[in-house]
């Protein structure tokens, strides 16, 4: 398959190229980081939306049989006081990504008595999922391939309510609209972007398209909450009710709150109502 | 085998009672790895500023090392110079580890910058600072540490530390080797200690006199004071007084003469 | 073991003025850290305006202040005169110094006005005697650093009485509030020509 020749000009087989997950394809594609982003679609919709007030955050649940128990299914975890995330995609690599963050945030607080920044706590997380491949000398362990889950980050601190995204997906969209090759090296603490709304998942592109629509900066928390609702219910296959979605917010006042039965049930209500 | 073949003899390792100390006495060699630099430094806060001094004075023993060590530092700033440090640290106790400290300090207020997109706050400063003095727990800095800052209101911010790590925010704080000629001296200029207002009341209605923040030129002289009365009384303090105000429009650094003697 | 001149406690000041004297001391007794007294006074009267303050080991204290009660009480009847406090001061250095090499463990202070010159005068020795005179201020006792300190800080030249008592006051006060073992209470003497004034002073009661 891959031929080279030697000085001499007589051609000698070369092995194959041991396809790594850091490396490129002769095509300059790493197959690795697009199979994650298959994984990636494969998740469940999660919808965050930002306002002036706070974030909202909101996740199908799935609940594929009647024997499942709805509330341990977690798509939605507390990272700090101040943060929240909603993953959507291989929850075991969003598991790890996420204790990463509280340990980022934790220590932050141990040495600066303050809470660490959202944008920091993104970035924290990027970190981590950018060391994949095979371990340098002085790194103990790294995953062997890119986390397949996306996350949508949404906190709260001096610069008001804030919302990101971590996804692999960020290089594929710089790819399209730079035509440049994968950047990576240039970007090699990770990547991240910040957005008024955003969708991720399987229903991600329906979800943001209806985004796209209905976001307009002067939203209050309540619309907020609500768009999620209706955005999720459109692009959800089974029918929309309390138990199968979970919403969260992050506020000034409250730090990262996540929606108990009696609030997922009012919101739903409120829904039902306001259509 | 070999492994067996290394070991000594069992009459070697067992001490019997009659047996006689065969090794010569070990010469006991030790190494002290501090010493006391002296001086002394003072901090003191106003409602819109915060000063820190210190000697400049070294000493070791009975021994003067230099005239000219000073003993406050910018932290954070852009170049060798300190230029945009809006963080003051003083150091008094050994010079060596002051230094070291100082330097690692400075680094990490500037990696903050770079990781987080904003300069750090006098409260995150101090509580790092605590981190990194409990860190060396167990072979600290020698070091009695002061910073000093604006807080997030503009008002003036102290913070004391001891060797390592604990701290707390005060109005005014000296420390060093004549920390305790001038400590009771502000006490009772700064804070008012055992000061009543005239004929407010008879024995124990007397009112205490309160603490407010001071104004700057009051307390630019009596740092002087605190310094000139140490100088006096006290062999490790001398030489020039390095002052430090930290104010909203930055970090204005001046020396004094003091004695030489 | 601990430091004989640390084991009790305690503070002594004495301080110049225009035309006066002032002494002063702090009212605790302890064994270490523990208060036994709130009501030590560590100034004595040999004369009408000669004071000797003692810090240092409550029992040599006592036995010191006895000692010149003794010694005091025989000049007088002998030389038929109160003792002026430079005489008590060479009488203090010689009496120390008899103990050159087993010394009672004190640190005196005096303050007085003589009655020939009608000058202030104040001075302070080392446990073996050693005469220490001072234009200005004279500080012992286990607060010794801190009053240095204060001392220096407040005190200026040609204090009227009145405010030559608010000067040693606060300087002992403030002194002693930042030293463990001295405290509770204080005595204050001020000294003019013809008039000695005693205050006590409340203080902080820890």
């Amino acid at each position: 398959m891959f031929i080279a020749r030697s000085e001499y000009g007589k051609p000698h087989p070369v092995p194959p190229m041991p396809l790594g997950p850091t490396t490129f394809s002769p095509e300059g594609r790493l197959f690795q980081v697009e199979y994650s982003l298959e994984a990636i679609k494969l998740g469940s919709t999660a919808i965050g939306v930002a306002t002036s007030e706070g974030v909202i955050l909101g996740v199908e649940k799935r609940v594929t049989s009647t024997l499942l128990e709805a509330s341990s299914v977690e798509k939605i975890v507390e990272i700090d006081q101040h943060i929240g995330c909603a993953m959507s995609g291989l929850q075991a690599d969003a598991r790890n990504l996420v204790e990463h963050a509280r340990v980022e945030c934790q220590n932050h607080a141990f040495h600066y008595a303050e809470p660490l920044r959202v944008e920091s706590t993104t970035q924290a997380i990027c970190d981590l999922a950018l060391r994949f491949g095979e371990s340098g000398d002085d790194e103990e362990s790294v995953m062997s391939r890119p986390f397949g889950v996306a996350l949508l980050i949404a906190g709260h601190d001096e610069d008001g309510p804030q919302l990101y995204v971590m996804a692999f997906e960020h290089f594929h969209a710089r790819l399209a609209n730079l035509c440049l090759p994968f950047r990576y090296h240039a970007e090699p603490s990770g990547t991240f972007y910040r957005y008024d709304a955003k969708a991720i998942g399987s229903g991600s592109e329906g979800a943001q398209a209806e985004l796209q629509n209905e976001y307009h900066r002067s939203l209050t928390l309540a619309e907020a909450e609500t768009l999620v609702l209706k955005t999720l219910k459109q692009v959800m296959e089974e029918k929309l009710d309390s138990k199968n979605v979970q919403l969260a917010s992050v506020t000034k006042e409250n730090g990262f709150r996540i929606y108990n039965d009696e609030q997922m049930s009012q919101a739903v209500a409120q829904l039902g109502g306001n259509q | 085998m070999t492994s067996l073949m290394d070991h000594p003899s069992r009459g070697e390792t067992i001490g019997y009672s009659f047996s006689q100390p065969t090794a010569a006495p070990v010469k006991e060699h030790s190494f002290y790895p501090y010493t006391d630099n002296g001086g002394s430094t003072l901090g003191i806060t106003g409602s819109d500023f915060a000063i820190l001094a210190g000697d400049t004075r070294s000493t070791s023993g009975y021994n003067i090392n230099s005239r000219m060590v000073p003993k406050v530092f910018k932290i954070g700033g852009d170049d060798e110079t300190g230029e945009g440090a809006h963080i003051l640290l003083s150091v008094v106790g050994f010079a060596a580890d002051g230094n070291a400290l100082k330097e690692r300090l400075d680094t990490v207020v500037k990696m903050y910058k770079y990781q987080h997109g904003k300069s750090m706050s006098v409260g995150a400063c101090a509580q790092r600072l605590s981190t990194i003095l409990y860190q060396k727990r167990f072979f600290p800095y020698y070091v009695h540490a002061i910073l000093a800052g604006l807080d997030e209101e503009g008002k003036g911010a102290l913070y004391s530390y001891d060797p390592v790590g604990s701290y707390e925010r005060e109005q005014c704080r000296a420390a060093g080797a004549a920390s305790s000629l001038i400590m009771p001296f502000l006490d009772n200029q700064v804070n008012f200690k055992n000061q009543y207002i005239p004929g407010s009341g008879e024995g124990h209605a007397l009112e205490p006199k309160k603490a407010e923040p001071l104004p700057q030129e009051t307390v630019k002289q009596l740092v002087r004071d605190a310094f000139t009365s140490a100088v006096e009384r006290h062999i490790e303090v001398g030489d020039h007084l390095q002052v430090m105000i930290i104010t909203k429009d930055g970090v204005e650094e001046v020396y004094h003469p003091l004695k030489k003697d | 073991m601990a430091n004989p001149f640390d084991i009790n406690g305690g503070a002594c000041v004495a301080m110049v003025g225009k035309d006066c004297v002032a002494i002063a001391c702090d009212l605790r007794l302890g064994m270490q850290s523990l208060t036994v007294s709130n009501n030590f006074p560590k100034i004595f009267n040999y004369a009408p305006s000669t004071y000797l303050g003692l810090t240092g080991l409550a029992t040599d204290v006592n036995t010191v202040s006895d000692l010149f009660r003794y010694k005091v009480n025989m000049y007088r009847l002998r030389e038929e005169r109160h003792i002026a406090p430079q005489t008590l001061a060479n009488l203090v250095s010689s009496s120390l110094y008899e103990k050159r090499f087993g010394p009672f463990f004190i640190s005196p202070v005096i303050a007085g006005i003589n009655h020939t010159s009608g000058k202030p005068f104040i001075c302070g020795f080392d446990s073996i005697g050693c005469i220490d005179l001072a234009k200005d201020f004279i500080v012992s006792g286990t607060a010794s650093d801190q009053l240095f300190g204060t001392c220096e800080g407040l005190w200026e030249p040609d204090l009227s009485p009145e405010d030559l008592f608010e000067t040693i006051s606060q300087a002992l006060l403030s002194g002693v509030d930042r030293d463990a073992l001295s405290g509770w209470g204080a005595q204050v003497y001020i000294i003019e020509k013809d008039k000695v004034t005693q205050r006590l002073l409340k203080g902080r009661q820890d």
